[in-house]
């Protein structure tokens, strides 16, 4: 679902770049203070005379041991969902779909986290590979980022009130995150003014309905997997406390 | 499995499991060629791995697998670099 430059025009370019900007500009603050935290720092000096105090405690900010195993984490899920985007799985009519990834991010690292993954992940394509505009990374980030794995994890979250079983809900969430950001795209492409809403959004849902099968089926696999290896997830770490 | 097992696993579906992805439209795509809008389609550059192709690898299932290991590497990289970035910014 990667819009490449030349499907939108420069006011909706410039709009969702800047929302893009202000998402990762909240994203990275809250990342920061979930990984960084204050810690003591004992430093240790040669014993003078005639000073005795030869260590001094001071406290300031570090990133803490949790944060460390987060920011390993990020990298590695972002790894994952970038190498699960090239894998695209055909559907009806020719036509193929791949994993957005934005809730199974959001899930294992939770939502601001998994959002600055997504972010990388559609810059490197971007940059790197000319998957997606350039121009229009901020409309990919908010379909994808904003939309896909913050949306998708409060989507979730409001989801697990209602449905008791866990892969179910996991699977409806996985599935809705896809529905939403293609409204997004299909939204940012009609008021560019390339394709009216009443042509893009039937034609993009038709097709998105499958692909989200697709990722609801890709997100639960491996959200199962993780768990049937005690590796923790976010969202589950939430709850306890 | 742990962490360090999930980076090799991803390792191993950008360069080897890629291989077998299917070549047609996604679903944006799709959409535009129908429409007719694909043609609006522009690049400001010729990226580096254009297409997912590794540049200077005549074998063609090479290439791409060389791409994806490069990608998922590069998305790593990226992130613990921003990892370090943050872990800087301490007063």
């Amino acid at each position: 679902m990667h819009i490449p430059d030349g499907f939108l025009n420069d006011t909706t370019n410039i709009t969702t770049l800047g929302a893009a900007g202000v998402g990762l500009a909240y994203s990275a603050r809250k990342v920061y203070s979930v990984v960084v935290e204050k810690v003591s720092v004992i430093k240790a000096r040669l014993a003078t005379f005639p000073q005795t105090n030869n260590t001094s405690i001071t406290i300031q900010n570090g990133v803490s041991q949790k944060g460390r195993e987060k920011l390993w984490r990020m990298a590695t899920v972002g790894s994952l969902v970038f190498a699960m985007q090239m894998v695209n799985f055909s559907i009806t009519g020719g036509t193929s779909g791949h994993l957005l990834g934005g809730v199974l991010a959001s899930l294992i690292l939770g939502p601001f986290e998994a959002m600055l993954v997504i972010s990388v992940v559609l810059a490197t394509q971007a940059f790197a590979f000319g998957d997606g505009g350039i121009i229009a990374l901020g409309a990919n980030i908010v379909n994808m980022g904003i939309i896909g794995a913050i949306g998708g994890y409060y989507v979730f979250k409001l989801l697990a009130n209602i449905i008791k079983d866990f892969s179910m809900t996991v699977a409806i969430a996985a599935w809705l995150s896809v529905i939403m950001a293609s409204i997004g795209a299909s939204v940012e492409i009609a008021v560019s003014g390339t394709e009216p809403l009443s042509v893009v959004l039937p034609a993009m849902l038709t097709y998105h309905v499958f692909i989200g099968l697709g990722e609801a089926i890709i997100t639960v696999a491996i959200i199962r997997l993780l768990r049937k290896n005690n590796l923790p997830l976010a969202v589950l770490e939430e709850k306890k406390v | 499995m742990t962490w360090d097992k999930l980076c090799i696993i991803s390792l191993g579906i950008g360069g080897i499991i890629s291989l077998f992805a299917s070549k047609n439209p996604d679903g944006l795509d799709r959409v535009a060629i129908d429409s007719g809008f694909d043609t609006h389609a522009t690049s400001l550059f010729p990226a580096l791995m254009q297409d997912y192709v590794f540049p200077g690898i005549q074998n063609p299932a090479l290439a791409t697998s060389l791409a994806g290991i490069a990608g998922t590497l590069t998305v790593f990289a990226i992130l613990l670099l921003i990892g370090k970035i943050l872990s800087r910014y301490t007063t």
